[in-house]
């Protein structure tokens, strides 16, 4: 198979592969050993690296993911209990440590960087599928929407499936009788005929020995008893009552506490820092020069700051201090303008003859439209405790990748990874920021200077300029209508392309397309933001349809559903919305409604949102989601996520924008990063098709489709096509923003 | 604190200068002390040991804690490092966001921009400590009826302020609960559960009322 490339393989999302591969939990050669110290007690029965059982037959799921708020823990746990037709009461889990065995950090960072091939033993194992899994699974990064997809269903349902394969047949060894007659209820093995019982702990230790199928049958969806039911999840209680214990909640004796200034100006260094002005405080203990940034060490974290606030620090030039947000969009359209003056422009896709049917078009449409920088801002700010001592370097912190931020530690530091060990807690959001290792490593290179452990917490401020952020781009649409209102040809042109590939792909039926993009670089870091490119080319598309319909004099529902013939699962999605919106029902005067349908992470979304227009305020007054992610292992987790995918999208469309002043992100918290509060949340209903597609992603999937489907219904309400977000930056106070929409 | 701590000796200012040129900002944030003031404070404990304020006395969740700090050091950092207790969460330090939020003398308050100086004498409730005796808080159970939290940050804020609202208000109306909630940022976009949570949660309260029953509440 061709080397895998490097974009492709920290895509977040070219996993709808249309294939499952069984096989992958249960790889040649028995791991469990290499990590049996770390997951499991001398009571305990470990059987491959995800399962084992304790005398008292509970059963622990042992999960390599990170719960930032999406329930993986438990929704991870119901497929593995399922297929061992466990006993949901009896079912535990735990998160797997950061060790190599449940992550090759090591091969995927070489094959990463272009340095190796996977070798061949490995692609033949499972025809090249194991890449897939690898993201998920060996990086041990929790993201992309992947953990159901791939560790769920090649990894837990496997694991749980052959773990109780072995539980029978020991049972049917001991028993004398054919393990085809016997069956696993509740965590109980039963023999009908000689009415024989007894608790999968029984026999763990028997079950360990044998050797386990590495492509069990799994279970068909109407043999399901666990998955695609809500059971509570685990993660809930101890987030009520204060004790769930987050990165920053990290305790250790004699521990004092930092916190950093980098320069404000991206990859720049420190010129001098003048430390008179601090001498005089009270518990400062060190400032640290880091290069790129400066720490200050104290017995708090408030004496850290106030010093940190106080200190003279001046940074080199890098030549971007003169860098306006204005100029970063002025490149972006002189870029876009110059590969097609030139001829080089970058084909996403591309199909039929869009020039030969925009010429014989009975009418052209065109716009274009731009988005912000983002920042993540979850609501925890970047944290990392560090300790070294005894040659080892231990961690405490919230990452989407535990093995991964453990190897880059090492790198840093220039240790072995055995040697570092990581430590991870819950995560106060994740959304993409906390796959990037930059606080952890600063926080163990503060900990090389000092012999006690450290806690270095970011101030809002510095979370939100030094975020990596989503990209801002600029997309141009051209269409060709026919004399129907039709459209016979999509021209789109859009700047700076991640991750995933199909992000600007669109699901209509048009017959000749092109679609290609312009690089244009800037000193803005770039980071996994909630659904990545679909955050940003579902708005373009989304809305460009809506603007062609508007064109057409079509309905917009309606115009969609006619070009959706080709897109069944789309169609279906879509039509329940409308369904469940009443869409076409009149409203009261200043509401309007709006529609969108994308596709993200192998899960089919389509939202309406309604919205009222109050003295040029908008207000989403409700949203009606459907969603078909295949089959839904946890439908009210599906819905929590629908849910929180919504708001986080509609935050960021109504009031977000990191822009850049003097080479600088020029806002700083809260009240310049303005967040949809309780008063602006609006009434949200989900309703989810179980198609039977393969298996999609849920924490992202909820995200891309809410902005398009909310400018539509300001456009709907207004008159206003809003083509550039945030919407915060339009005024809809004035009365003369046009006719109202037919729809 | 001696210069020779630092790991890094570089040519500046005065400290005069800078103190002269930064006070008018100091004093803002401070309101209480001056920096020559402050530095009073930094008095050498017996035992050698450096002391970083003066002493006061907390009284959190019903316990008195004697805690040596620099008054004024926001609540919140004295109760997340010095009492120990990390349920009340950092998130913006400006009052923004109501991660912090905790009760004093029964009224939420954000912690991050209270001087500790100024809880001194009042009843400090947080998070850990709303919890009855036996069981949990109405507030609690219904956050777990209703699978409010998802990564779980903001919900000690969240909970802090639904329960003083539901204490002053038993049977708050939807723009009540918008008035209450709307300091409280949830970035997971948990805030349609949490409307649902407080009126689950009211209805338990006045039901068990009702019924002569303990509240939890």
């Amino acid at each position: 198979m061709g080397k895998w490339t490097r974009r492709a393989f920290i895509s977040a999302g070219v996993l709808a592969g249309g294939v499952v591969v069984f096989g992958i939990a249960i790889r040649p050669g028995d791991r469990s050993d290499k990590v049996a110290g770390l997951i499991a007690n001398d009571e305990e029965t470990v059987f491959n690296v995800w399962v084992k059982i304790a005398p008292d037959n509970r059963v622990t799921a042992i999960i390599p993911h990170a719960d930032m708020g999406q329930g993986v823990h438990t929704t991870l746990a119901m497929m593995l209990a399922d297929e061992m037709d466990a006993d949901w009461d009896l079912i535990e889990f735990m998160e797997a440590p950061a060790h190599k065995e449940f992550a090759n950090y090591a091969l995927a960072k070489g094959y990463a960087a272009g340095d190796v091939d996977f070798p061949s033993w490995l692609v033949d194992t499972v025809d090249g599928f194991f890449l897939t899994a690898t993201k998920a699974m060996n990086l041990q990064i929790t993201g992309g929407s992947t953990s159901v997809p791939t560790t769920g269903q090649v990894g837990m349902r496997v694991a749980g499936a052959a773990t109780k394969a072995v539980l029978l047949q020991a049972a049917a060894n001991a028993w004398d009788v054919p393990a085809s007659e016997l069956k696993a209820q509740k965590s109980i093995i039963v023999h009908e005929a000689s009415s024989k019982r007894a608790p999968f702990a029984e026999f763990a230790r028997a079950a360990a020995e044998l050797s386990q199928p590495a492509k069990p049958s799994l279970k068909t969806p109407d043999e399901y008893t666990i998955m695609g039911t809500d059971v509570q999840r685990f993660d809930v209680p101890p987030k009520v009552d204060g004790s769930a214990k987050f990165g920053i909640d990290a305790q250790l004796p004699g521990m004092k506490y930092a916190t950093v200034k980098a320069s404000p100006v991206f990859g720049t260094l420190v010129k001098s820092i003048d430390n008179s002005s601090i001498q005089d405080m009270a518990g400062v203990r060190k400032v640290i020069n880091l290069g790129d940034a400066v720490a200050v060490v104290a017995d708090g974290y408030w004496q850290a700051k106030k010093a940190l606030d106080r200190l003279d620090v001046e940074f080199e030039q890098n030549g971007n201090e003169s860098v306006e947000q204005s100029d970063i969009f002025s490149q972006f359209a002189t870029d876009m303008d110059r590969v097609v003056a030139n001829g080089d422009e970058i084909t996403d896709f591309s199909q039929g003859d869009t020039n030969l049917a925009l010429t014989s078009a009975d009418a052209v449409v065109e716009a274009e439209y731009r988005v912000p920088y983002l920042a993540h801002a979850p609501m925890e700010p970047m944290n990392c405790t560090a300790w070294i001592h005894d040659d080892v370097c231990e961690l405490w912190t919230g990452t989407q990748n535990p093995l991964g931020f453990a190897a880059e530690v090492a790198d840093t530091l220039e240790m072995d990874i055995s040697k570092v060990q990581l430590h991870n807690g819950y995560l106060g959001g994740g959304f993409g920021r906390r796959a990037f290792a930059d606080y952890t490593i600063q926080a163990a290179r503060i900990a090389a200077e000092v012999p006690y452990p450290v806690k270095l917490i970011w101030s809002r401020e510095e979370d939100m300029r030094h975020d990596h952020y989503r990209q801002a781009s600029i997309s141009r649409f051209k269409a060709a209508l026919d004399s129907s209102g039709k459209p016979t040809a999509w021209v789109n042109q859009y700047v700076e392309k991640y991750d995933p590939e199909e992000a600007p792909h669109i699901p209509y039926s048009i017959d000749n397309q092109f679609i290609h993009y312009a690089e244009s670089k800037t000193h803005v870091p770039w980071g996994f933001w909630r659904s990545v490119d679909h955050s940003l080319h579902a708005f373009f598309t989304e809305s460009f349809i809506d603007e062609i319909a508007f064109r057409a004099g079509k309905d917009p529902y309606q115009y969609r559903h006619d070009l959706l013939e080709n897109a069944p699962r789309f169609r279906d999605v879509l039509d329940l919305a409308a369904e469940k919106s009443n869409w076409g029902e009149p409203l009261p005067e200043n509401w309007g409604r709006g529609i969108a349908v994308h596709k993200s992470f192998g899960t089919v979304v389509s939202q309406v949102v309604e919205v009222e227009i109050v003295d040029g305020q908008v207000f989403p007054r409700r949203a009606i989601c459907a969603v078909d992610a295949g089959f839904a292992m946890h439908p009210d987790g599906i819905k929590a996520q629908m849910e929180s995918g919504i708001i986080y999208g509609l935050t960021a469309a109504l009031y977000s924008d990191i822009s850049i002043r003097r080479g600088a992100v020029a806002q700083s918290n809260f009240h310049d990063y303005q967040m949809l509060r309780m008063d602006k949340s609006p009434e949200i209903e989900t309703y989810i098709i179980n198609s039977g597609a393969r298996v999609g992603g849920a924490g992202e999937p909820g995200t891309p489709a809410i902005a398009p489907a909310l400018v539509n219904a300001i456009f709907n309400a207004t008159g206003k096509r809003i083509r550039e977000l945030p919407v915060r930056l339009h005024d809809l106070t004035r009365e003369d923003l046009g006719s109202k929409d037919v729809a | 604190m001696r210069a020779g701590h630092f790991s890094l000796k570089l040519p500046g200012l005065s400290a005069s200068t800078i103190i002269m040129t930064r006070l008018p900002r100091i004093l803002v944030w401070s309101n209480v002390l001056s920096i020559n003031r402050a530095a009073q404070f930094r008095r050498v404990l017996p035992g050698g040991k450096q002391r970083i304020g003066k002493m006061i006395n907390l009284k959190i969740n019903g316990e008195t804690h004697e805690l040596d700090v620099d008054p004024t050091t926001p609540l919140l950092w004295v109760i997340r490092e010095q009492a120990g207790l990390t349920g009340t969460k950092f998130g913006c330090g400006i009052a923004q966001c109501g991660a912090c939020t905790v009760h004093l003398d029964g009224s939420p308050v954000r912690s991050c921009v209270v001087p500790a100086q100024a809880a001194v004498g009042k009843d400090i409730m947080t998070i850990e400590g709303i919890k009855p005796g036996h069981g949990l808080h109405a507030v609690q159970q219904a956050w777990i009826d209703e699978q409010v939290p998802q990564c779980g940050y903001c919900q000690s804020g969240q909970i802090m302020s639904a329960v003083a609202l539901l204490a002053a208000n038993p049977s708050p109306s939807d723009q009540d609960i918008d008035a209450a909630m709307s300091g409280i940022v949830c970035r997971c976009g948990t805030y349609p559960r949490i409307r649902r949570g407080i009126k689950r949660a009211a209805a338990a309260m006045s039901n068990a009322s009702n019924n002569g029953e303990k509240v939890n509440g």
